[in-house]
């Protein structure tokens, strides 16, 4: 458990970076989008949350913000795997609900509540399932190396003979 | 005791096979003497006052409850002087693996390994007891099946 408290916080904090580089690359995407006419950087358009005008920097700063706690909480995704039983459960879904609701205020402020929010959630959700189950695919793997370690794959295909 | 010798000209060393129907102290102490160690002494544990001598293949499990530390098996549970920590320190280099804070189990006298849902290994000893491995003690597990 100590080890994983010394863990979290570098983790959280290069995903936090991550997450301030990966919303630059956002605005230099948004920077070149153009509806009409060839694609060309016309500089940085960072998404500004729908904040009025005067306040539009407060707005960019904010959608900053949830995309650098969005990368902290991508970073510390794996720890609760680390954890048991019910401790990993519990974690799991906290670290889902968390993650899902940072997403979501994201997702509202810039598109409103109408239509966007499942595209976004939806997609989540279905990568926590991937990771789960790619984590218990891992899992299974080893206790079939154990079970043919201590000869109990043996036992039950011999259970299993006519 | 039956002895028996079979040559084989394809083996480059001699093997030696024993077999038996059921892992008893003479037993490890025969495999003891052949693989010349000093044979595994058996464990000092008590049924009220009474000191018993269990020998290690008998063990299923050792176990702490109720601030005392226990020894199940096959013919019953026995209380044990030792602390958890002890006894982990005692066994290490054997078959016997802690699997959780508070069990010490022998690999042994393992009948069933499952998988729950959580990544929590379900194992079943001889005889029907189930322990539940934590994953931080999965490496252990390994490490002593050398995996």
């Amino acid at each position: 458990m100590a080890e994983i408290k010394k863990q979290w916080l570098p983790r959280a904090l290069a995903g936090g970076l991550a997450g301030v580089a990966a919303h630059v690359l956002l605005g230099y995407l948004l920077g070149c989008f153009s509806l009409i006419g060839p694609a060309s950087f016309s500089g940085f358009r960072f998404p500004d949350c729908r904040f009025p005008y005067e306040l539009e920097p407060l707005g960019e700063a904010l959608s900053f913000g949830l995309f650098a706690l969005f990368g902290a909480e991508v970073g510390i995704a794996t720890l609760p795997f680390a954890d048991s039983g019910r401790e990993l459960v519990i974690h799991s879904l906290l670290h889902y609900a968390v993650t899902t609701v940072t997403v979501s205020v994201w997702v509202v402020l810039n598109f409103g509540w109408r239509g966007t929010l499942p595209g976004f959630l939806i997609p989540l959700t279905l990568v926590y399932a991937l990771v789960w189950l790619v984590r218990w695919a891992g899992w299974y793997r080893e206790l079939l190396a154990i079970r043919k370690k201590l000869g109990l794959n043996r036992k039950k295909e011999g259970a299993d003979a006519p | 005791m039956k002895v028996e010798i079979q040559i084989d000209p394809e083996l480059e060393e001699p093997v030696l096979i024993l077999r038996a129907p059921s892992a008893t102290e003479e037993v490890e102490q025969l495999a003891a003497r052949l693989r010349g160690e000093a044979p595994p002494q058996p464990f000092t544990v008590y049924a009220g006052r009474e000191a018993v001598r269990v020998s290690r293949s008998m063990a299923l499990r050792f176990y702490a409850e109720d601030k005392g530390v226990f020894c199940q098996t096959g013919r019953g549970v026995f209380a044990v002087r030792q602390r958890l920590y002890e006894l982990e320190e005692e066994l290490a280099g054997t078959r016997f693996v802690r699997v959780s804070n508070s069990e010490i189990v022998n690999l042994d006298r393992v009948a069933g390994l499952d998988l729950t849902l959580a990544g929590t290994i379900k194992m079943t000893l001889e005889g029907g007891t189930v322990c539940w491995v934590s994953r931080r003690y999965v490496k252990k597990i390994k490490q002593v099946l050398g995996l």
